[in-house]
Parts: C-alpha cells; sequence; structure tokens
C-alpha cells in the first residue's frame, strides 16, 4: 500500500513538474499595469532620433501601393543599414517586407538583385545569394558591388580560389583601398599574412593624403581596412600593433558591432577580460556581443538569461547564429559534446578562421577523435595563420598520439 | 598617387558598400528576429488561447510611443489599445467557406519573456458549424518584418508550429473525440444545450413533477391512471416546443430580436412561476365541469408551457446566434439544433416521468418530494433571477 502511494506520488511529480515548467516557460506573469505613468518598455536606449523618424516615413511611403521602384529600392537599403550598424534582425525583415512584391522577382535589374543578395547572405542564404549576383554581374560585369559581395560570401564559405578570382575582378574595377583589404583578408587566410599586412598598411597610410571630404561611406571602408589589418596583426602575435590597429578601426565612425565583437575577442585572448563590459555597454540585447560579456564577467544571470535566448531561438528553428551557440555551449555551459554538434553544423556553411576555431577548440574538449583527425587534416590543408598555439599544438598531439 | 580615381562612388551603388564589408563575421547578426507566441486549445467547436508580441514591434509598426521620448508608459499604450487590438483581430483569422472570422482578443496585459516586454491577450475563436479542419491564417506584421515569426503551441501535449510569411497556415483537425461530425453535429449542440442548460431542464421538472397528482376537496391525491399523467406530460411537453420552436425561428432569421438579459431574467422568472404552480396541481374532473368545460381546459399547465417556451425559444436563439451560421444555410441546422433539444427533453422526461409515477402514490411524495422540490426550485429561480437583473455573478451554475 505504501509502495504503491509512493509509486503514485512519483508519477504524479514527474508528470506535474515537466508540465509545470513548460507552463511557466510559455506563461510569464503579466498584469495589467494600473497608473499610466508606469513605464512598460524602453523601446531605444535614447529618444527616438531623427534618423528613426525619417526611415519610419520612408518606410510608409515605400508601402505605398503607388511607390516609385527606385524609392523602394533605397528605402530597403536603408533598412539594410540599420541592420549593419545594430545587428538588429528585425531591420533585415524590413528590408525584406520594403521590397514586397520584388522580394521575388525574377528580373535581371542588378541594383535590386545585389540589394538582395545582400538580405540572402545575411540569412545565410549562400546560394540563393550567388545565383542572385550571377545574374546582376552577367547584365553588369562591372558592378563593383556585386564582385566585392560575391568575394566576400567565396571567403566565408572557405572557397579560397574562387574568392581570389573574384578579387582579381574587383582590383580591375574598385579603389584599391577596397580591393587591396579584400586580397589581404583572402592572402592572410591561406598562408601569407606578411605580404598581406605590408600591402594594408600601405593602402592605410596612402589614404592620409587623400583629397576632399571623406564620406561616411569612405569612413566605412577605412573602419573595414583597419580592422582586418588588426586581425592579420592579431593572428600574426603582433599584440602591440594589433592593439594600435584596432584603436584606429574604433574612432573611424560610427560605432560597429561587428568590429566591437572582434575587439572584445581579443582581449578575452589577452587575458583583458576586464576591459570588455565597458566596451559592450549597451549592447546586451545583441546575443553575439551579450555572450563576449558574459564570457568576460561569468555573471550567472546573464547567462542564464542568455540560454534561455539561444534556446528560443533554436526553438524557433533559427540557425542564424550557431558559431556564437557552440562558443556559448563550450565555455559558459561547458558542455563540449553539445558545442561540437554545433560548431560542425556550423562548419557545413561558414568556415572563417573564427568558424574553424570553435569547431578545433569543441573537438579538442570533447576528446572526439574523428573531430580532431577531421579538423587536424583541414588545418594542415589551409594553414590558418594565428590559431592560439595551445590549441595548434593540441590537435597535432591528440591527432597523431604516435609522432612524439 | 595623390588623387584616388574612386569610380563607383557614384550614388546608389557606394550606398550599398559599407554594407558588403565584413560580411564574414555577420554570424554576429545579434538578438532574435521578431517573435510572437501562440498557445491553441480546442473548445467545443471553438478555439481558445493567449497571444504575446514584444511590445518592440508593436511600437514600429503603430508609433505607439507619442511623444517620441524612446520609453513607452502605459498611458500612451492604453491611448491606442483598441488600435493594438484591430490590428491583430485583421491579422489572425480562421477560414470558413462563408469568409474570414477574426479572432478576438481580451483585454491587454504586460508581461515579460526573454529580457523583452511583451503585450498578453487572451484570444478565441468562436465556435463554429462548418465541418472539416479548421484554416487559421497568420499575417501579423507580415508586409513590416518579413522575418517575423509565431511559435504556436497547439493543443495538448502541445505540439509546436511556426508561422512566418512563408506559412502562415495553421490546418486544426477536428476533434472527433468531441462529437458527431457535420449533420449530426448540430443535433449533438442541441442535446448538449438542453443538458447543460439547467434553466431549462428545471423549468421542464418543474411541469412534470407535479404532473402525477390531483388535487381533490382532501388534498393531494395521486392520478388515479397512468395514461392520464402521459397525456398530460406529453401535452406540456409539445406545448413547450410548438412555442419554443416559433421564438427559435423568429430570433434566428433575425426578425424578433430581444435583449439577452431580459430573456434571461424572464426564463428564471418563468421558473419561479411554475414553481409556484406546482402547489396547485389540476383538479380532478367533477361531475359538473366534466358538463361545461371542454377537456382541454381542465388544466392549464401546457399554456403555461406555451407561454414560457416563447421565452425560452429566445433563450435558444442566444446560443445559436454564437454559432454565427451563415444566412444561407440557416434552415438545416436550425431543424437539427432542435432536434437535438427535443430528444434531450424527452430523455429527462423518459427518466424523470416513470419515477414520478411509481412514487405517486406514497405519502413521502406528496409530503417531501413534491415540496421539496417547489422550495429548491424556487430558491434556485429567485437567485437566478436576482443575479440576471441585478448583472451580479454569485450562483454556482
Amino acid at each position: 500500500m505504501n509502495a504503491a502511494l509512493r509509486h503514485a506520488r512519483a508519477l504524479l511529480l514527474s508528470g506535474l513538474i515537466p508540465a509545470w515548467t513548460a507552463l511557466a516557460e510559455v506563461r510569464p506573469e503579466a498584469r495589467r499595469p494600473e497608473a499610466d505613468s508606469e513605464i512598460v518598455a524602453i523601446l531605444r536606449p535614447g529618444a527616438t532620433t531623427a534618423a528613426d523618424r525619417e526611415l519610419r516615413h520612408l518606410r510608409q511611403r515605400a508601402a505605398d501601393p503607388g511607390a516609385d521602384r527606385s524609392f523602394i529600392i533605397a528605402t530597403a537599403r536603408r533598412c539594410l543599414q540599420r541592420h549593419r550598424e545594430t545587428a538588429d534582425p528585425r531591420f533585415l525583415g524590413a528590408a525584406m517586407a520594403t521590397l514586397g512584391a520584388a522580394w521575388k522577382e525574377e528580373g535581371a535589374d542588378p541594383e535590386l538583385r545585389v540589394l538582395r543578395a545582400t538580405i540572402r547572405q545575411s540569412l545565410h542564404d549562400f546560394d540563393a545569394a550567388e545565383r542572385d549576383l550571377a545574374a546582376a554581374l552577367a547584365r553588369d560585369p562591372r558592378h563593383v558591388p556585386a564582385w566585392l559581395l560575391l568575394a566576400n560570401i567565396q571567403c566565408v564559405r572557405g572557397q579560397w580560389d574562387a574568392a581570389r578570382q573574384s578579387a582579381l575582378q574587383l582590383a580591375r574595377l574598385a579603389d584599391p583601398l577596397t580591393a587591396t583589404t579584400l586580397g589581404a583578408l583572402i592572402a592572410s587566410w591561406t598562408g601569407h599574412s606578411g605580404p598581406a599586412r605590408t600591402a594594408l598598411e600601405r593602402a592605410l597610410a596612402r589614404e592620409r593624403f587623400a583629397d576632399g571630404a571623406v564620406t561616411d561611406e569612405r569612413r566605412a571602408l577605412r573602419r573595414w581596412a583597419a580592422s582586418v589589418l588588426a586581425e592579420i596583426l592579431d593572428r600574426s602575435g603582433e599584440i602591440a600593433a594589433a592593439e594600435q590597429a584596432y584603436q584606429q578601426a574604433l574612432t573611424l565612425g560610427a560605432a560597429d558591432p561587428y568590429l566591437l565583437g572582434a575587439y572584445a575577442d581579443f582581449l578575452l585572448d589577452q587575458g583583458r577580460a576586464a576591459e570588455v563590459p565597458g566596451l559592450l555597454d549597451g549592447w546586451e540585447s545583441v546575443d553575439a556581443l551579450a555572450l563576449r560579456i558574459a564570457e568576460a564577467t561569468r555573471d550567472p544571470d546573464l547567462t542564464r538569461r542568455l540560454a534561455q535566448r539561444f534556446d528560443a531561438s533554436r526553438a524557433a528553428g533559427e540557425r542564424l547564429h550557431q558559431r556564437e551557440a557552440a562558443r556559448f555551449e563550450l565555455r559558459l555551459r561547458r558542455d563540449p559534446q553539445a558545442a561540437l554538434a554545433l560548431a560542425r553544423d556550423n562548419w557545413k556553411i561558414q568556415r572563417e578562421v573564427a568558424d574553424f576555431r570553435i569547431l578545433a577548440e569543441a573537438a579538442v574538449a570533447a576528446g572526439d577523435r574523428d573531430a580532431i583527425a577531421e579538423a587536424a587534416a583541414w588545418v594542415q590543408r589551409h594553414p590558418i595563420a594565428g590559431l592560439p598555439a595551445v590549441l595548434n599544438a593540441s590537435l597535432r598531439s591528440t591527432a597523431n598520439p604516435a609522432a612524439p | 598617387m595623390t588623387a584616388l580615381r574612386v569610380p563607383w562612388s557614384i550614388a546608389p551603388r557606394t550606398a550599398l558598400l559599407p554594407m558588403l564589408l565584413w560580411i564574414g563575421s555577420l554570424a554576429l547578426s545579434g538578438h532574435e528576429a521578431s517573435t510572437a507566441l501562440m498557445t491553441l486549445e480546442r473548445s467545443g467547436s471553438g478555439l481558445r488561447g493567449r497571444f504575446e508580441i514584444p511590445i518592440r514591434d508593436m511600437d514600429a509598426l503603430l508609433g505607439l510611443d507619442a511623444n517620441d521620448d524612446g520609453t513607452l508608459t502605459w498611458g500612451e499604450l492604453r491611448a491606442r489599445e483598441a488600435d493594438w487590438t484591430a490590428y491583430l483581430a485583421s491579422r489572425i483569422q480562421i477560414q470558413t467557406p462563408s469568409g474570414p472570422r477574426p479572432a478576438v482578443l481580451g483585454s491587454l496585459e504586460i508581461g515579460r519573456r526573454l529580457d523583452e516586454p511583451v503585450g498578453v491577450q487572451s484570444l478565441s475563436f468562436p465556435p463554429t458549424v462548418e465541418a472539416g479542419d479548421l484554416r487559421l491564417e497568420y499575417r501579423v506584421l507580415s508586409d513590416f518584418d518579413a522575418l517575423h515569426r509565431c511559435l504556436t503551441h497547439l493543443g495538448s501535449p502541445a505540439q509546436t508550429v511556426i508561422l512566418n510569411r512563408e506559412g502562415p497556415y495553421l490546418s486544426i483537425p477536428t476533434d472527433e473525440a468531441r462529437g458527431p461530425a457535420d449533420g449530426g453535429r448540430m443535433i449533438h449542440q442541441g442535446l448538449h444545450h438542453i443538458w447543460t442548460g439547467y434553466d431549462h431542464l428545471l423549468f421542464l421538472m418543474a411541469l412534470i413533477l407535479p404532473a402525477v397528482l390531483q388535487r381533490s376537496p382532501a388534498g393531494w391525491v395521486p392520478a388515479a391512471r397512468a395514461r392520464t399523467v402521459f397525456l398530460e406530460v406529453l401535452r406540456v411537453v409539445t406545448a413547450f416546443t410548438v412555442a419554443h420552436s416559433i421564438t427559435l425561428l423568429l430570433a434566428t432569421l433575425g426578425w424578433v430580436r430581444l435583449p439577452s438579459r431580459w430573456v434571461e431574467s424572464v426564463i428564471a422568472a418563468s421558473i419561479a412561476v411554475a414553481a409556484v404552480l406546482m402547489l396547485f396541481p389540476g383538479r380532478p374532473p367533477s361531475a359538473e365541469t366534466l358538463v361545461t368545460v371542454p377537456g382541454w381546459r381542465r388544466n392549464r399547465a401546457w399554456l403555461i408551457a406555451f407561454g414560457f417556451g416563447l421565452i425560452h425559444g429566445f433563450g435558444f436563439a442566444s446560443i445559436l446566434s454564437e454559432l454565427e451560421l451563415p444566412a444561407h444555410r440557416l434552415l438545416r441546422p436550425l431543424l437539427e439544433f432542435n432536434l437535438g433539444v427535443e430528444l434531450g427533453q424527452l430523455a429527462v422526461v423518459a427518466a424523470v416521468l416513470p419515477m414520478a409515477l411509481m412514487l405517486r402514490r406514497s405519502p413521502c411524495y406528496r409530503n417531501w418530494i413534491l415540496p421539496g422540490g417547489v422550495l429548491v426550485t424556487l430558491a434556485i429561480a429567485m437567485g437566478w433571477l436576482a443575479e440576471r437583473t441585478l448583472d451580479l455573478q454569485f450562483m454556482p451554475f
């Protein structure tokens, strides 16, 4: 009788607890505020800027059935620019929505095709993006943004030879700083960091003698070039020079979440975690940057909230930041198996140095011999400069335990 | 080479360039895309559940922040609550052959999910009589943020579906276990209604219970013949049925409309009256009345049944109107619904009448069951009457 009772109670509890937690997850406390003065949401860090208002206005006009096509494309481009500045996917969705019917159009208008390719690569739909670019370049073989985007996508996918071909095309069409930066990026990833660094430093130095007013675009281009240089120096172990290049990039123009993420990683690698929270202050809403703050502070509350956010993204079928998700599993949840699974999925889509690094780290941490052997074989064929020495050593020793 | 030749710096191409730099690191793409959450459960032939959506998205769409200071107060939000609800209702619908039907959303509450303030509302779709699966269409923000999605938990155990611009439809299977499909569904509704509509049941009981007794100078005496009782009850029930069928038809066709609070109050009053009349069962035929009064006027219970039946018909009609039947397909569901109500009534009569007949000779029936029934019925009816006229809620059923 007692046993039966205990059994029944256990059954009840085992059923109730998951049901309760599932319920608690989908049903947060909700209430109707009493006072009109109560603040229900902080929508933006500061007051609505003129730029926000203007974008809202542009979007309303672009949604008008009679809106001009070039106006629609210009508005979608503004949304994309906000996405670039904030890393907020809502602006990506806004750009898509603004395009409306044009999103599915099969015409050959290069402006539309390149814009769409930019959105598609942001969603990691690289095949569709490359199709758009091929169509745009068939119509206009001198379309610089199309070549630049194509080369970038090829880099991300680890297709270095193709990327080099695109960069050569770009060198004939684009200005020297764009072509040099792209060339340096490819060279540094394929084992030629020395020449890459020299060329970039020279190109950046020439910028000082450029005439006329510096546009925002020019500043963004310089920021990109300086940050690529910083990463190359970082991977070559020239820490002081890398720090200088990062600082230079940070002073060039508006805040840039991508640059902030790269510099935060540099600080974490250099044991300067204490500087990370200050650098990323106000960026907690971006998962990837919140991850870096959590790695730096080990704040359990932030880690818990971040876990919920990553889990929610996964539940919603999102696969956009698997690299970050893998990093979270490895460094904060300390679950190397889960990290390795995510890193492998990510590796199928993206093959940058950072993607390789998280794959190799997770493989070593999980002690997964097959994965380590794969990673070691890949790094032998593709001499990536600047993997942390410790990681390189453990990859080699674990992959060939017999070797001295 | 001091002056750079920049052949590509011609708008609008250059405007795109900054976005193409550094794409390699775009995995950094932050936050979650805009995500709403919906839970749905079948309730009868309708749906009910809950909906929540980030306040930030609704602000981007509707411009809720009246003073543009980046901070949304409850006052600012409350001033636009009607717009908020109207927008969502127009974008969450179920498709029926007679056209789309919008969601019914409850009052707005504020909650938090994943570090983000969300607006939370109850959500339901009124019952439908359409055959087959329900098809839900979700178009919230679809032309504003193409990456917006709705995580939908359907039924229990929950099955999770993601609704978005590419896949806005959710097919919700008909719950077979809840009743016969198609043609039988309205009969089922009618049966269900009489069975759970305590007021109609109670009224019916108040008419049946005294039918097995008759008044005599010596007080109540059992009716001599079961056949007389049976005919009497048949007459009462038929009168009730004919009457409520008439008003049900009139009300459903929209020819006569009465305020529902008034109808419900009169129904409660009718039960009270019937309860009091229980104390005055029909008189036995005397030699005198047999001569001067035709048989049908000996007992006026059927008249009461008919009169109040007219009112009860309006009560049934309110159930039918909740089902929002398309006008051109009204007649058959109406007949089926009525048939269900009659079947339910007959079942009640078949269960109660034989017992009353058996017990009619026992003093217990006369002294306890009938007076007790009168008191209980009267108490319940008065309670309902107070509740419905004063618009209160205190009765447990």
